[in-house]
């Protein structure tokens, strides 16, 4: 079933077929908004709202149109809610990094924010498969620092500097190809 | 500036090891450098959409199979349709309490007075109850006196020690709490769950004390792991020395580097050594009645296979327990289904019996007249955890009246 047809089963009552559309684009919907929102504030929630909004408001999308970018749009909502809610607080000092972000990511939320995730996994793709080993060790299954050096043959010290050049690495990859790309 | 220092303080930031210290000169290093922030930001952007991004595809059936244990991406999907169903049936709105405990949860991050400890990585559905309150808890959340920190099945939380390196790992199915008032020092209570922990250097004097159900433990600078489950604590010592002290009578242990030990009511408090990490799994290789005197097989029944016949007119007057046998002789832990009660009981330490004494205030078992099913599994880690071995099943009969 596509998510298309699990779309007009959703619509003729048939909730289960919501579980469909849920698994094909909450990846994409997550990574989103996981780059757009500001440190508390929690993606994964935002994400889950989303689509329950999206849910109740099934009977408004228009079949046969981008059902992710309608559904990132709600998402987008959300999060510029959030952002206004941290940049109208007044303890901007005490929570300097939460208005950090949420001061940097406004108008890209505007512009819909969709691309940088998408450059992002392209660099991370063309990474060395013992460093995206490493992230997926860290960022996906959490995996401790000292089991990561364990499992390397390394120690603690040379996995944070090799993490962190990692990261550097990507953020540079991603600015370099939004140059290229415009 | 040395950049390299800058450089070091970003890296234990999206590594969950910067202290209040360096948080503070984090703040101040990004506040004097615009390029210095928009390098903080994209970083911090980057770290937050890469756990998404780097979950396996769907193709990779296999090493997904093999991931989901870790981390599963079902649960986001069974939450969403738990949620769409609920709201189809009550028509409630459940994403207005969500929404509205992650605001308190922000007002409480905002108005903070000093905080004893930081939540630095959490799932979503991590939790603090504060005042009578539940708020979301997450990275960044700030940790008071009298605050219960709970963790959900699947979901774990690091809490890192404002000021020193001491930091906090909370398993699945955690509850712990910190104490109330300023004089009880560096006080948790664990409730139920796991945690692991390394204590920095504590000041002589005032350890930390970690208390648990049947036992405390009094830690003045090591890495340690403690369970908790309702017929006794666990405490395994990873480095250095903890002193542990039983509830009931105050009879206390030193438990060094690699040993481990556990308090429960009846059991001798002594400190054993700690199983080699192993990459075999366990294997049951048989059952026995055992007797409750001494762990010596009741004659006649040294091999219980399955379909064997117990006969208790045979067994009249005597005491016994079914007993596991596993290679190798020690293992992490056996967890035994009796008659379709899954998790019936798990045993943490050899004799592994079907009946817990703690349980029931003896140790023999009274088996009813009829067929009784029974599987145990072995483990390489305590309660169920590490490596599981093949589960092995009998069915035996139990005949005339009880003895």
């Amino acid at each position: 079933m596509t998510d298309e047809e699990a779309i007009q089963r959703v619509k003729e009552g048939r909730v289960d077929a919501y579980e469909v559309v849920v698994q094909v684009h909450q990846r994409r919907l997550r990574s989103l908004v996981a780059h757009l929102c500001p440190p508390g504030v929690d993606p994964e929630e935002i994400a889950h709202r989303a689509f329950v909004e999206a849910f109740d408001k099934i009977d408004a999308y228009q079949e046969h149109t981008n059902f992710f970018a309608w559904l990132a749009s709600i998402a987008r909502a959300m999060v510029l809610v959030e952002l206004r809610r941290i940049r109208n607080e007044t303890r901007k000092h005490e929570n300097y990094l939460q208005h950090l972000v949420a001061d940097s990511v406004e108008a890209e939320v505007h512009m819909g924010g969709d691309q940088r995730t998408a450059l992002l996994r392209d660099c991370v793709g063309s990474l060395p498969e013992r460093l995206r080993s490493m992230l997926e060790q860290r960022y996906t299954h959490e995996t401790p620092l000292t089991a990561i050096a364990s499992r390397l043959g390394s120690t603690v010290a040379a996995v944070k500097f090799q993490l962190f050049d990692v990261r550097r690495k990507l953020r540079d990859c991603v600015n370099r190809k939004l140059l290229t790309h415009g | 500036m040395d950049e390299g220092e800058f450089e070091h303080l970003l890296s234990e930031f999206f590594d969950g090891d910067l202290d209040a210290g360096g948080a503070i000169e984090l703040q101040r290093l990004l506040e004097e450098d615009p390029a210095r922030a928009a390098l903080f930001v994209d970083l911090f952007r980057q770290s937050r959409a890469l756990a998404p991004l780097l979950r396996p595809e769907e193709s990779t059936f296999t090493r997904a199979v093999l991931t989901a244990v870790q981390r599963d991406e079902r649960p986001f999907v069974r939450d969403v349709m738990t949620t769409v169903r609920t709201r189809r049936a009550r028509r409630a709105r459940p994403w207005v309490m969500l929404g509205a405990a992650a605001a308190l949860a922000l007002v409480a991050f905002a108005s903070r007075s000093q905080p004893l400890a930081r939540v630095v990585a959490s799932g979503p559905r991590v939790t603090v109850v504060r005042d009578g309150r539940t708020l979301a808890a997450p990275a960044g959340f700030a940790l008071e006196r009298g605050d219960t920190l709970n963790t959900p099945a699947g979901e774990t939380a690091r809490v890192v020690y404002v000021g020193e390196k001491t930091h906090l790992d909370l398993e699945p199915l955690t509850e712990l709490a910190f104490a109330s008032r300023e004089n009880e020092g560096k006080r948790l209570e664990l409730r139920r769950g796991e945690v692991q922990a390394e204590v920095d250097h504590q000041p002589a004097g005032r350890p930390m004390v970690l208390q648990a159900s049947h036992a405390r433990a009094e830690v003045l600078g090591t890495r340690l792991k403690l369970s908790a489950v309702p017929d006794a604590t666990r405490l395994e010592v990873q480095d250095g020395r903890v002193r542990l002290v039983r509830g009931r009578d105050g009879a206390a242990v030193e438990v060094s580097a690699r040993q481990f030990t556990i308090a429960d009511e009846d059991a001798a408090l002594v400190a054993e050594p700690v199983l080699p990490p192993t990459s075999t799994p366990p294997v049951v290789t048989g059952f026995s009645l055992m007797a409750v005197d001494g762990p010596v097989s009741v004659p006649g029944f040294e091999r219980l296979s399955d379909g064997a016949v117990v006969d208790l007119r045979v067994l009249a007057g005597r005491r016994f327990n079914l007993r596991a046998f596993t290679a190798p002789e020690r293992v992490g832990s056996i967890r035994f289904d009796f008659d379709g009660d899954i998790g019936f009981n798990t045993e943490t330490k050899a004799p592994y019996t079907l009946v817990p004494a703690a349980r029931y205030g003896q140790s023999s078992w009274t088996p009813l007249p009829g067929r009784h099913t029974i599987t145990a599994t072995p483990y390489t880690g305590s309660y169920g955890n590490g490596l599981a071995g093949a589960p092995v099943t009998i069915t035996i009969t139990v005949v005339g009246d009880a003895p």
